[in-house]
C-alpha cells in the first residue's frame, strides 16, 4: 500500500484563524498562472498583460490513502526555463512551523512573502524545504515529517510576475516538483 | 526615476546591481544590470527595512544548483567512469 497524493488549490477571501481560503480545489493538475482567482476561469480567458503579475496561486500536497509517514519534503522549479522578462516567485523555506506562509486573499499585486526566486530550474535537492501536518495547509503543528492521515503540506504559492519585455501568448511548460519520502 | 539596489540575483548567483524603478502599478521592480533578470517586484512601501528585508531574503537561493549545472557535473563524472572502464 501507498500513500496517495493529490495537488489541491485555495481560493477567495482569507477567512478563519489560521487563515485560509474560502474555497478549496482538490486534484487540480496544473498551475496554470493567470490574472484571476477563479478554477474555472481558464488561463486564455485570462491573460497576465506584460508588466503585470498574475494573482498568486496557493496550492499544496495532500497525502491520503496507507502510509505510516511522510517525511523529507522539497519543493522546487525543476524543468524547463522561462522565456525573457518573466520571473517566478515562491514560498520560502518552511523550516519551522512559524515559517509557514499565512493565507492571504490572492490579487495580482506584487507578493512580497514569496522571496525564493523560483525562475531558474534547479535541481529537485536545491528546493525549499516543505513541512507537513493534518488539519490543512494553514494549520498550526507542521513538522519535516507527520504521521496524520490526511496530511498536508504548508502552502506551497507561487506568483509569476513579469516586466513590459515578456513575450505575448504561452509561457514555456515548465515541471515544479514536491518531492517526499513515505513509510 | 532610476535607481540603483545592490541585491542577491539567483541567476548570476552573486550580488550584483539591480536597477530599482517604479512600474506602472507603482510596485517597485528590481532588475540585475548584469544578466537582465527581473530579481521581483514588491509594493511600494514608505519602509527602507521593510524593502531591506525582502531584498536580503532573496539570499535563499544563493548556492542553488540549476538543472544545467547539475547535468554538466553528472557529465563529467560519466566520463570519468567511462574512462576508468576503458570505454573512452
Amino acid at each position: 500500500m501507498a500513500a496517495t497524493f493529490a495537488w489541491d488549490r485555495d481560493h477567495g477571501t482569507q477567512t478563519g484563524s489560521p487563515t485560509r481560503g474560502t474555497t478549496t480545489s482538490a486534484g487540480v493538475t496544473n498551475v496554470n498562472w493567470k490574472n484571476s482567482d477563479t478554477e474555472a476561469t481558464a488561463y486564455s480567458a485570462a491573460p497576465i498583460t506584460a508588466g503585470n503579475n498574475s494573482y498568486d496561486n496557493w496550492m499544496f500536497g495532500h497525502f491520503s490513502g496507507t502510509y505510516n509517514s511522510i517525511l523529507n519534503g522539497l519543493f522546487a522549479h525543476t524543468a524547463t526555463a522561462f522565456g525573457t522578462g518573466l520571473t517566478l516567485v515562491g514560498t520560502p523555506a518552511c523550516t519551522g512551523d512559524g515559517d509557514r506562509l499565512l493565507y492571504t486573499t490572492p490579487s495580482a499585486t506584487a507578493n512580497a512573502n514569496l522571496t525564493t526566486d523560483m525562475t531558474s530550474a534547479v535541481s529537485i535537492g536545491s528546493g525549499v524545504a516543505v513541512f507537513f501536518s493534518g488539519t490543512g495547509p494553514y494549520a498550526t503543528g507542521k513538522a519535516s515529517s507527520t504521521t496524520d492521515n490526511p496530511a498536508y503540506t504548508n502552502y506551497l504559492t507561487t506568483q509569476l510576475q513579469t516586466d513590459v519585455s515578456a513575450a505575448p501568448g504561452d509561457t514555456a511548460t515548465v515541471t515544479l516538483t514536491l518531492q517526499y519520502d513515505e513509510n | 526615476m532610476m535607481h540603483t539596489k545592490q541585491a542577491f540575483c539567483s541567476i548570476c548567483q552573486a550580488v550584483t546591481e539591480h536597477s530599482a524603478a517604479l512600474d506602472k502599478n507603482n510596485e517597485i521592480a528590481l532588475t540585475c544590470k548584469t544578466c537582465s533578470h527581473l530579481f521581483g517586484k514588491h509594493p511600494l512601501t514608505d519602509d527602507p527595512a521593510e524593502l531591506q528585508r525582502w531584498i536580503d531574503a532573496h539570499q535563499s537561493n544563493a548556492g542553488q544548483v540549476t538543472v544545467e549545472t547539475a547535468a554538466a557535473a553528472q557529465a563529467v563524472h560519466d566520463e570519468r567512469f567511462k574512462k576508468l572502464m576503458g570505454i573512452a
